[in-house]
């Protein structure tokens, strides 16, 4: 939120990243439930996300990538710890705020379900600025819907689109409002192989032409290896990272977690 | 949905297996919200039917119980053979008064009273009539407890001419007590001195009668028409006799009888009177009151059909899942039916407990406005209790059935596939049967000329435009919202809601359709009718002033003669016309005939005579109106056979045939006609006509200072005479829309109910839109538009269907008058309104609760 005065450790924490990070985590602890039974999703994450970069998060179920996610979109909160998008701190913001974030700051591409079956491809598009009463840069949307190449699907419903198809919307969408951080939660995990080839495609684009800052979770080192980096993470905890990764790079890591003792907690 | 194993592993004892019948139940007390919904909509259509059935028991219980208190203890009554009207409150015609005297030398007659009844409006101390809604009773106080059905409760019985015992209703409303000196218009004015005041049985008065008793010579001089006439002889008879007993000494008093006289047991006499109440005034009650309990249930129906349709759609994977496990249609239909049952049967039984309570609240509405009914307590029969819960079972079970077969139908593959429950396909068959249906019915309606007929055509109109309406909200309904969408995201999403299945809207909106659309009927009637009455008593009177005790309420109320004659030669009256009522049998059958001074009658009243004329029409000459001429074939010259109430017969000539019959009635005589055999000489109103340059506000001013001796009846000038004549009109109108604001309630409560379902459906997509940056108010907004949306749907399309429907209601059910259609655009425009506040006021609840549901939990859904 943009008028919201950062904490000084908010402010501290961006001065540390060097303003070179478009979100970061600063010992971010999800925990859920108390004492003994208390599981802790995620457990002292530091994490940053450089700007005009593609980051791909993996590891194994209940390892906590989705909580993650979720945290940086403010759709969760933390229990200890900081999450930063710009020098925001999310910690710090009301409900509301935190629903304008989301809105104006914040591009979402789920896994499933990313539509709303009433509007058309394009009203879905813009809903996002239909929601904020605020205008859209009509050159950007033109950029981006000929990038996701919907121009001569805008009026169809979700219905008459494929899986593939929906999701370039949904990734439309996620980028009409030029936000300043992309999530995308498993966007090709319902698609077959080539729709989210193209899907993966697209979001690299958005970070090589357009200059976005994307996120991704993903099960798939395919798709992990669209990414500029790989974050692992395990039982809660930043287990690896690997540059420019490979998809055969991806697999042996992952394979390491799949050790005995290694699995995870929750689902 | 948590499914219990139906089958398999049963071979675990440890394992509980759950029956049918316990899943139905299950299902509903887990859908608990669906569950209130259905029941509050159930109760609201049983309540209301079980209200008008108590309701109407109740009153007529008392009114009966009043009249058999009133007659209990005679034996025999002795009174004018001549019967030309069944109205209860009117009196038959006076017989001699040396009648008593035969009748007391009948052996077996214990005692026999002369009773005289007549008019007597009582006046307080500072000339105010004391105001009542019912007959205003004068008689003779009987001394015989056994004949007279009052009790004193202060005082004594009046001795002198000039004494009176008063009902302790009036004396409660005007504050007298005995000594206090009162005036009884009979009509002439008598001054009077209270000496008692009494009770009718154990209440304070005889329904809204008022009661002066004078004593036997009091009542000869003041209340009789002339001294040596009574109005019957009551009489009681030695020993307590039963019906035989009372049968016999009736035929051996009537053996001493003259001619035109007749003995009739009491029992008898008794139950004519209940019978005459029953078929009159209650009958018309419980025939109101049951067609708008009829109504609610209507409404209430498609309230619960729709639901049950949209909860079915709800579940249509638990049924599909539970097909997939084994579980056959029957067994799926059964489960429906049988949660179906149990909320039909809790919700009947409670309805019809709520119905007590709404009887309550009617009475003190019809009362509160100006309708006060009889009686305390209220009566619950079991025929009630017999009409209301099958009634309420079988429309919960017939509303639950099509959507139970639906359900029966879904293919097991079904629970494999997450598709959408909502489905947006119309079958065409449904559509080609709407449209021939509502052609169909809209020619019936159009060229009905019968009240079936219109009935038939409005029913097959209204089942064809709920069958045709998914087409035509799928057809028109994008291109009408689309202005709406620019307002927002909020009326963008509701928009695109609505638009998404067309047959769930129009189901929704159904009983908004069908509430709008009757209360729209009865809005154009009502309009129309006051309207015709308006415009037509305007031109009747030419600008004149005119004397009215009464224009509302009971209507057999009015003046003494002496003071219409005294206005007559006021020099600012250049005509005046008393008018009195009275019931004669015109050729065999009873009419109400007005009897005014028909010397110079146009010069006061403007009757737009066809043919002949009204005027000077003496002692052998009748006008009618053109609607009794049309009803009874008459036309000028034909020839009348009257009886009048004290049995004479008269061969009277028509003279004139008139348009306008809201003032004068349809039959109109001369006064020397009717003098002789009246009843009552009381004037109901009188008109008068200004002389030229005369000023209407100074005679009204100098009417008022004579009505002062008289009582002081009501005095207005033309146009408040025709406000104060349709008043009665208003309040009917008050009544109807009250009644009918239940049946727009339980439409909106429909409306909500479905609504909190569909955003229960559309978890994951509220969760989608907030996780996207939806605000909650935006949320909210786009549940209250559709909500609104719907409402405005239905009701403008019954204001449509209802205008329509009225259109053609009008010419058929006025007949012969040819009421001109009277849309009133205002009332209409507010009952739109109110429809759509109601639907954003209906959305508010649902909404709010969608706003509140957690993102995460809410994405995560599936």
């Amino acid at each position: 939120m943009s008028g919201t005065s950062p904490s000084p450790t908010a402010r501290s924490a961006a001065a540390e990243s060097g303003g070179r990070y478009a979100a970061c985590t600063v010992h971010a602890v999800r925990a859920y439930g108390r004492g003994d039974t208390e599981v802790r999703a995620l457990d002292d994450v530091t994490l940053g996300f450089p700007f005009g970069r593609f980051t791909a998060v993996m590891g194994p179920s209940g390892s906590g990538k989705s909580t993650l996610l979720h945290c940086l979109a403010g759709l969760d909160t933390l229990t200890g710890g900081q999450v930063l998008l710009g020098d925001t701190d999310l910690g710090t913001l009301s409900d509301k705020e935190l629903t304008r974030l989301r809105r104006d700051r914040i591009g979402f591409v789920f896994q499933a379900f990313n539509l709303l079956p009433t509007l058309t491809a394009g009203e879905n598009v813009t809903l996002p600025a239909s929601l904020a009463k605020a205008r859209l840069d009509p050159e950007w949307v033109d950029r981006v819907i000929g990038a996701v190449g919907l121009a001569n699907r805008l009026g169809h419903r979700p219905s008459e689109l494929s899986g593939g198809q929906q999701q370039r919307v949904a990734v439309a969408r996620a980028l009409a409002t030029r936000p300043e951080l992309v999530l995308a939660d498993e966007p090709t995990g319902n698609l077959d192989s080539r729709s989210g080839a193209e899907v993966l495609g697209l979001l690299r684009d958005a970070v090589d032409t357009l200059g976005q800052t994307v996120v991704m979770v993903t099960h798939d080192p395919v798709a992990a290896s669209y990414a500029d980096t790989v974050v692992f993470l395990a039982d809660g905890r930043t287990a690896d990272r690997m540059d420019g990764p490979t998809p055969q790079a991806v697999l042996d890591r992952m394979k390491a977690f799949e050790l005995p003792g290694k699995a995870g907690v929750r689902s | 949905m948590n499914i219990p194993a139906t089958q398999g592993t049963s071979a675990h004892n440890t394992v509980a297996r759950i029956s049918l019948p316990r899943l139905a139940l299950r299902n509903l007390l887990a859908y608990k919200r669906r569950i209130a919904g259905l029941l509050i909509a159930v109760i609201l259509g049983t309540a209301f039917l079980s209200g008008a059935l108590i309701l109407s028991d109740t009153v007529q219980d008392s009114v009966s119980g009043l009249i058999r208190d009133n007659g209990a203890g005679t034996d025999v009554v002795v009174r004018n053979a001549t019967d030309v009207t069944d109205q209860p409150g009117t009196n038959r015609a006076a017989i001699p008064a040396g009648t008593t005297d035969l009748v007391r030398g009948v052996p077996g007659v214990a005692n026999a009273e002369p009773v005289i009844i007549g008019y007597g409006q009582l006046v307080d101390k500072d000339g105010k009539m004391i105001a009542g809604n019912g007959p205003r009773i004068a008689s003779n106080w009987i001394g015989d407890p056994a004949l007279n059905p009052y009790r004193l409760a202060e005082g004594r019985a009046p001795q002198g001419p000039e004494e009176v015992v008063v009902d302790r209703a009036s004396a409660r409303t005007a504050h007298l007590k005995p000594g206090d000196h009162i005036t009884v218009l009979t009509p002439a004015p008598v001054a009077a001195t209270i000496v008692g005041v009494a009770t009718f049985g154990d209440v304070d008065a005889f329904g809204g009668s008022s009661y002066a008793g004078f004593s036997l010579e009091g009542a000869r001089a003041h209340v009789a028409r002339t001294p040596g006439e009574i109005t019957s002889v009551s009489v009681r008879l030695a020993g307590d006799p039963d019906k035989a007993g009372q049968r016999a000494a009736a035929a051996t008093i009537q053996k001493v009888l003259p001619p035109g006289t007749q003995a009739l047991p009491g029992s008898d006499a008794t139950q004519e009177q209940v019978d005459a109440v029953a078929d009159g005034f209650l009958k018309v009650f419980r025939t109101f009151l049951t067609a708008f309990a009829g109504i609610a249930l209507v409404v209430a129906a498609f309230s619960i059909n729709h639901t049950f349709s949209v909860v079915s759609a709800q579940r249509t994977r638990e049924a599909a899942l539970l097909r997939a496990l084994g579980a056959s249609r029957r067994q799926i239909r059964t489960q429906a039916l049988a949660e179906a049952l149990i909320i039909g049967v809790t919700a009947s039984v409670l309805g019809l407990l709520a119905g007590a309570g709404l009887a309550a609240g009617l009475k003190a509405l019809f009362s509160a406005v100006g309708m006060e009914l009889p009686g305390t307590g209220l009566t619950l029969r079991g025929v009630t209790a017999a009409i209301v819960l099958p009634v309420g079972i079988v429309v919960t079970l017939v509303s639950a059935l099509i959507p139970a077969l639906k359900a029966s139908k879904v293919p097991p593959v079904a629970a494999l596939r997450s598709s959408a429950a909502e489905t947006s396909g119309i079958p065409a068959r449904r559509t080609i049967a709407g449209v021939a249906l509502t052609v169909a019915g809209a020619v019936l309606v159009a060229l009905a000329d019968n009240a079936l007929v219109l009935a038939a055509g409005a029913l097959a109109a209204l089942a064809g435009v709920l069958l045709v309406a998914p087409v035509v909200v799928r057809a028109v309904g994008r291109v009408l919202t689309a202005p709406f969408a620019k307002l927002g995201a909020g009326p963008m999403l509701a928009r695109g809601n609505v638009l998404r299945s067309p047959r769930r809207t129009a189901g929704a909106a159904t009983a908004m359709v069908v509430g709008i659309a009757v209360v729209t009927v009865f809005a154009v009637f009502a309009a129309s009718l006051k309207h015709g009455t308006e415009h037509e008593t305007n031109s009747t009177l030419t600008d004149g002033v005119v004397i009215a005790s009464s224009t509302g309420g009971y209507a057999g109320t009015g003046h003494s003669p002496e003071l219409t004659r005294k206005t007559a030669a006021l020099p600012g009256v250049a005509e005046a016309v008393g008018l009195q009522r009275g019931n004669i049998l015109a050729n065999g059958s009873s009419v109400a005939v007005m009897a005014g001074d028909t010397a110079h009658l146009d010069r006061a009243l403007d009757l737009d005579l066809t043919h002949g004329t009204a005027n000077a029409l003496g002692t052998d000459k009748i006008a009618v109106s053109r609607k009794a001429a049309d009803e009874d074939g008459l036309k000028v010259g034909s020839t009348v056979h009257a009886l009048y109430p004290d049995g004479a017969k008269a061969d009277l000539t028509v003279a004139g045939v008139y348009e306008r019959n809201s003032v004068v009635g349809d039959y109109l005589i001369d006064r020397t006609a009717w003098a002789p055999h009246s009843v009552a000489d009381l004037d109901a109103l009188a008109v008068l006509a200004l002389a030229p340059g005369a000023k209407a506000d100074t005679v009204k001013a100098e009417v008022e200072a004579l009505a002062t001796a008289y009582g002081n009846p009501k005095v207005y000038d033309r146009a408040g005479y025709v406000d104060a004549s349709l008043a009665l009109v208003d309040m009917f109108v008050m009544v109807v829309y009250v009644l009918l604001a239940l049946a727009l309630l339980i439409a909106l409560g429909g409306i909500a109910n479905t609504l909190s379902l569909a955003a229960h459906e559309r978890r994951r997509e509220i969760g989608l839109l907030r996780a996207i940056g939806a605000e909650r108010g935006q949320v909210r907004a786009s549940l209250r538009w559709e909500s609104a949306y719907v409402a405005a749907l239905g009701a403008l399309t019954g204001v449509l269907l209802g205008g329509f429907l009225a259109w053609s209601a009008v010419g058929v059910l006025s007949g012969a008058e040819d009421i001109p259609v009277s849309v009133p655009a205002g009332q209409l425009a507010i009952l739109v309104a109110a429809g759509v506040l109601g639907g954003l006021l209906a959305g508010t609840r649902p909404a709010a609760r969608a706003a509140k549901m957690d993102v995460l939990s809410a994405v995560a859904a599936d």
